[in-house]
């Protein structure tokens, strides 16, 4: 199919799309027109605040989830990198990462995310932690669980289903006899499968830095799914006496609380809602991506 | 070929009729709950065994938005607390509309709303025995440990809770700088025996909590210190109202009947609980039901009155919300008289 063709049947399921919606809620008078980006614009003061907590916390995930998802990407891949010369036992630490891993990501987020803020309540009356603990723990989980685990089965997989070239490639960028001294035994068992795993995913650096972007989305996903499961979240950050502030709810809540109370009335409001976070993750993805290419995609393009 | 396409014919065919099936049925009117099967619907499952109504029951659940069902007209009737009534109505209020809904029956004279706490908790607070306090002593006791820091108040927060809280503080010169915890909705975690109080059903959670726990849970009701709004309401749209009146209107003299029938058949309706609410002994069911009579019957003989004077328990429902921040300033009595159309 060519491009122009493409974009008009895009366009024409576009137009079914929002008629259908139309038809269905029995509000053909304006709806069409209520739902636009422009309903970004009726978001008040409040909303918008509650957003930007929403996007910080977002921001802080994907971190997160870039740093845990590399860390344990690049030491659970290290064990199974040269299965050849170490014991079996080592290949197997990192196939239980693996296998934990892949579990916490199949699990419904919902419940993750329920055990995880009973754990972290306790944890916070147990140790006297401060308040903001329980958040930033939730916090990591939203990144962890989702976009971290991307960017750790992009490197994972990267060196599991490494092709033989790319293998015998990178062993020949450390070979050497390095085993005499004690700083070369520390090289070959600790230093050198993680480089050879970072070596092996630079191969499929494509897989990563689409990993990466994932991430992010995901990262946006999980945070409003924590907020919309924990009442008032941030009010674990910003502590109240009693009384409720409507921007401590997060996006995630504020549009819960919407649906919970307006129908079908509040669709230019919750149409405003998603519009903001669809422009925010565009413009993220597009400064990740730039990123991206500055720091590894250029050395790969022509 | 003929075989996919005599299967095709077929299924159309079973469509078709069971469409035409749907048609001859006489139309049923839904009534929405907002949570799953429990014993706070006992009167709606009685409610349910009148076939002149033809009342269907459709479970709630924590995607379930029983305002939102109602005005979308997927529902014609719901339960959901005062507070959320009052906050839909507040909300058309903003947007400058005439709300669409109406209240119909105030199912709970009394928020069911109260705090428990972990036996152990109370021992390492100081408290060993509660044998000797009565229900007031032990709430001032709480509130002496909130004071001096010792518990916590934990609260699910936006809820009614938050409502009473607020109330219930200022009843007991509570400081400001005591801050609440955002506890969510899973009980579960006052089994570890956090030095939080956790906010609850008093005719649900407690119970549970206790036979898990072997103990009885420390509960604190702020309705012994006379905090007192409106629970769970019965709700309808303006548009099935009008439409509808002798329905509405046999839905309440049903419910007023059936919840009168819960009180003196507690057997009957243990056994109607039972068939949808699982998890719990029938002694248990027995007491989880006759608390919850205690707040339909609150202050009354007849279920489903609504006191709506200045000094009334809507006029106290809307003051305890406004004062939480979970209704706007400009919220009055008169916005929310306008939506209830009190059983005759």
């Amino acid at each position: 199919m060519n491009d122009k063709l493409k974009n008009f049947v895009w366009l024409a399921v576009g137009v079914a799309l929002m008629w259908s919606v139309d038809f269905l809620l029995k509000n053909p008078e304006n709806l069409l027109w209520q739902i636009l980006p422009q309903s970004v614009l009726k978001l008040n003061g409040e909303m918008l605040c509650t957003l930007a907590l929403t996007f910080g916390a977002s921001i802080i995930a994907w971190f997160f989830a870039l740093g845990i998802g590399i860390l344990i990407g690049v030491v659970a891949a290290a064990t199974v990198v040269e299965r050849d010369m170490r014991p079996s036992w080592w290949e197997k630490i990192g196939n239980i990462v693996n296998k934990v891993y892949d579990g916490l990501y199949v699990i419904p987020f919902v419940l993750t995310v329920g055990f995880t803020y009973v754990l972290a309540q306790k944890a916070y009356d147990k140790w006297g932690l401060h308040s903001a603990t329980v958040a930033l723990i939730m916090i990591v989980v939203s990144g962890v669980v989702l976009g971290g685990w991307n960017i750790f089965h992009s490197i994972f997989y990267a060196v599991t289903n490494a092709k033989q070239e790319n293998r015998f490639l990178v062993r020949s960028l450390f070979y050497g006899d390095e085993r005499r001294s004690i700083l070369g035994r520390w090289f070959m068992w600790v230093l050198r499968p993680m480089l050879l795993v970072r070596r092996l995913a630079d191969c499929e650096i494509n897989s990563f830095c689409e990993a990466v972007t994932r991430a992010f989305h995901l990262s946006i996903v999980a945070v409003m799914i924590v907020e919309s499961v924990t009442p008032y979240f941030y009010e674990n950050i910003f502590r109240s006496s009693g009384k409720i502030h409507a921007w401590t709810a997060g996006a995630g809540r504020y549009i819960f609380n919407i649906q919970a109370l307006s129908g079908v009335n509040s669709s230019q409001v919750i149409a405003g809602f998603i519009w903001a976070v669809l422009i925010f993750d565009m413009l993220v993805v597009g400064l990740i991506q730039i990123g991206l290419n500055r720091i590894w995609l250029r050395h790969y393009s022509k | 070929m003929r075989a996919l396409l005599s299967s095709f014919l077929c299924a159309m065919a079973l469509v078709i009729g069971g469409a035409g099936c749907r048609q001859n049925n006489a139309p049923r009117t839904l009534f929405q709950l907002n949570w799953l099967h429990d014993p706070t619907f006992a009167g709606e499952y009685s409610l349910a065994l009148d076939s002149t109504l033809g009342l269907s029951i459709r479970e709630g659940g924590p995607n379930i938005f029983p305002v939102a069902e109602v005005l979308a007209g997927r529902a014609n009737l719901g339960v959901v607390g005062a507070d959320i009534f009052l906050q839909a109505l507040d909300k058309d209020l903003q947007a400058g509309k005439q709300s669409n809904l109406r209240c119909v029956f105030v199912d709970f004279q009394r928020n069911p709303v109260g705090w428990v706490l972990h036996p152990d908790a109370a021992a390492k607070a100081g408290l060993e025995s509660t044998n000797n306090l009565t229900p007031a002593e032990l709430n001032q006791w709480l509130f002496s440990k909130f004071a001096d820091g010792t518990l916590k108040p934990g609260d699910k927060r936006g809820t009614e809770t938050t409502a009473i809280w607020i109330k219930w503080k200022k009843m007991h010169a509570l400081s400001e700088d005591v801050k609440v915890v955002p506890v969510g909705f899973d009980a579960s975690i006052v089994l570890s025996a956090p030095m939080i109080t956790f906010p609850v059903y008093l005719n649900e959670e407690p119970f549970k909590l206790t036979e898990k726990i072997g103990r009885p849970v420390l509960v604190f009701d702020p309705a012994v210190d006379e905090v007192v709004l409106y629970g769970n309401v019965v709700i309808t749209s303006k548009e099935f109202f009008d439409k509808n009146p002798s329905v509405v209107r046999a839905v309440q003299r049903g419910l007023r009947k059936a919840w009168t029938d819960v009180k003196l058949d507690l057997d009957g309706a243990v056994a109607r609980v039972a068939a949808v609410y699982k998890g719990v002994g029938p002694e248990v069911l027995r007491r989880q039901i006759d608390k919850t009579l205690e707040f339909v019957f609150f202050e009354t003989q007849t279920p489903g009155v609504m006191e709506m004077g200045e000094s009334g328990r809507w006029a106290k429902t809307v003051e305890g919300l406004k004062d939480a921040g979970i209704l706007s300033s400009g919220f009055g009595l008169k916005t929310c008289i306008a939506s209830l159309v009190p059983p005759e």
